[in-house]
């Protein structure tokens, strides 16, 4: 699992503001953080090429983005049934099998977030009524939720991929 | 929304056209964009709900920077210029005549990208020897000048543009090409062309093309320019901003033959059984002009001068027995009131008429000079004169001359 050091270092901080006692206390008790980056192919001085990931630059019709949202428990008590809700973001279209997210059930929505379910078994209506397997592009919503419980000070990342329309 | 790039028919296109905002052209098909249009602002924004215990938590909002409370803030960028398009030949090689000024040649521009832009237009001769589907270029047209030709009438008016100004997302426009083709040329003559478009920036409908554009180099939070021309055009480099395509004028000319003949009828001696050119003789002469060439041809007139030794008959006498009407002017014998005849048709002249061939205007004598006006030439088979003689077909002139 990746951990860039502007988290750690942000961590360091919020661990220190943390040290409270107040146990029912939601707030400051997870950090959220969402983050979209583009795949880039790096070719190294041996010819190898390896795959890197940026910020978003040049982000034109086609171009496809990686969002990533990590969360981690900066209090001091586990957390548990943690459930992360992402709204496919306006424009973008969802990549077939892109979803990631480790010790995670991930599920779709086709809907608006009404309904979630596994990605095959959902089904869209189309204008004249009939249902549809709903393919990735009807896909509105992801929903990671975490089998485990996050103790604290760890972290967990889920994300996805989708091109710009 | 499905993109639509589809050309409407050219009337029906002009008729979208002075009713769009943006006074666009005619002769361009009005589709819906390609892509998320530049400059718009894409958002992330992950929600995460968990318990404490036993105890659900208030639900925090993601940020880029990190969020621990309350709704959060999305994490955006923003969608840039992406520069795509092609140029595509309008097919059809354009047919041209040697000495034609203005031959129109058309390509049609699209824009692929997700923005208004204006395109840069030069049209260019290609080199002699460059093939374009199977035609080697042979001369180079004079005067060369692409344009939107808004009226579509084929000539560059005042007001008409040499580059495409505000042409949106996904729709296409028709740019025309003049050329001056000059004489001396035959059916095997090409003169083989590019039509190149660069891209240049939109946003304003003006008398003058937009600013040159650049591909950016580093992100910036704003809208950049992107190079994403990948399938270079025929005369130009991919990831460029432009795109090119060639076309093809083609020389057509009517290639004209003209056969004179001449046949033994009767004599006064034979009549018409194996008649010899003796003195009082009559031959028949048939003048034929064909258009083997590859395009219509306008015929004007064709004067044929008897020698001095000959005696056009007036009557055009068929040579039919006995022996004694073989004379000039002989009215038993006469098919033709005129004196001559004409057939018209395709392929091969036959040599023969019927009655109905004789001609009732067009066809004169004066002197010894025969004048065949074929605009005029007239019969009872061919009632409609023409000068117009079309690729593959003849016109025979048929009449008679008595040997002095």
């Amino acid at each position: 699992m990746r951990i860039s050091n502007l988290i750690l270092s942000t961590t360091l901080i919020a661990l220190l503001s943390s040290l409270s006692l107040n146990v029912l206390a939601a707030d400051g008790a997870i950090k959220v953080r969402s983050i979209a980056q583009i795949e880039v192919e790096v070719t190294a001085k041996d010819g190898s090429k390896t795959m890197e990931r940026k910020p978003v630059e040049k982000a034109v019709p086609g171009t496809e983005i990686i969002f990533t949202n990590s969360f981690e428990n900066i209090s001091t008590k586990a957390a548990s049934d943690i459930v992360i809700n992402n709204p496919i973001p306006n424009s973008t279209t969802y990549k077939a099998g892109s979803a990631f997210g480790q010790d995670c059930e991930i599920l779709f929505s086709a809907d608006g977030g009404k309904t979630f379910g596994v990605a095959e078994s959902l089904k869209i209506k189309a204008s004249d009524g009939a249902e549809h397997i709903a393919l990735p592009k009807d896909y509105t919503h992801i929903r990671w939720s975490y089998k485990k419980q996050l103790p604290a000070g760890n972290t967990g990342e889920v994300g996805f991929r989708a091109t710009i329309n | 929304m499905k993109t639509n790039t589809t050309h409407k028919p050219t009337k029906l296109v002009a008729l979208m056209a002075g009713a769009a905002l943006f006074g666009m052209v005619a002769q361009s098909a009005l589709a819906a964009p390609i892509g998320t249009a530049s400059g718009t602002v894409i958002s992330n924004l992950a929600t995460l709900d968990y318990k404490v215990g036993t105890l659900a938590q208030t639900p925090i909002g993601s940020s880029a920077a990190g969020n621990t409370a309350g709704a959060g803030t999305a994490t955006p960028f923003t969608v840039d210029n992406k520069i795509n398009l092609s140029v595509v030949d309008a097919g059809a090689v354009t047919t041209v005549t040697p000495g034609q000024n203005g031959a129109v040649h058309t390509f049609t521009v699209t824009n692929l990208g997700n923005t208004v832009q204006d395109f840069a237009l030069v049209a260019a001769n290609l080199l002699t020897g460059t093939v374009v589907a199977g035609n080697a270029d042979t001369f180079d047209g004079t005067g060369l000048v692409a344009f939107i030709d808004t009226n579509s009438n084929g000539v560059l008016d005042v007001g008409e543009k040499t580059f495409i100004d505000e042409l949106p997302s996904g729709s296409s426009v028709v740019v025309t090409v003049l050329s001056n083709i000059p004489l001396g040329l035959t059916t095997i003559d090409f003169s083989n062309i590019s039509l190149l478009a660069t891209a240049r920036a939109g946003g304003a409908a003006g008398a003058a093309v937009g600013a040159a554009l650049v591909n950016a180099g580093a992100n910036t939070a704003g809208v950049d320019v992107v190079f994403a021309d990948t399938v270079p055009g025929t005369d130009d480099i991919a990831l460029n901003g432009d795109s090119s395509a060639r076309g093809t004028y083609d020389v057509v000319t009517a290639t004209l033959t003209v056969q004179k003949t001449v046949t033994p009828i009767c004599d006064p001696a034979d009549g018409n059984v194996n008649p010899k050119n003796i003195p009082g003789s009559a031959v028949r002469y048939a003048i034929t002009v064909s258009n083997s060439g590859t395009v219509a041809a306008s015929l004007t007139s064709l004067g044929d001068t008897l020698d001095a030794a000959l005696l056009m008959d007036p009557k055009l006498n068929s040579g039919a027995m006995p022996a004694t009407n073989c004379v000039s002017g002989n009215v038993a014998n006469s098919l033709s009131a005129s004196g001559f005849a004409a057939t018209f048709g395709t392929g091969v002249a036959p040599g023969t008429f019927v009655a109905a061939d004789a001609t009732t205007a067009g066809a004169s004598i004066a002197g010894q000079i025969i004048t065949i006006t074929y605009g005029s030439l007239t019969t009872a088979n061919h009632l409609v004169p023409s000068a117009t003689l079309a690729v593959g077909d003849y016109v025979t002139v048929f009449f008679n001359a008595f040997v002095q």
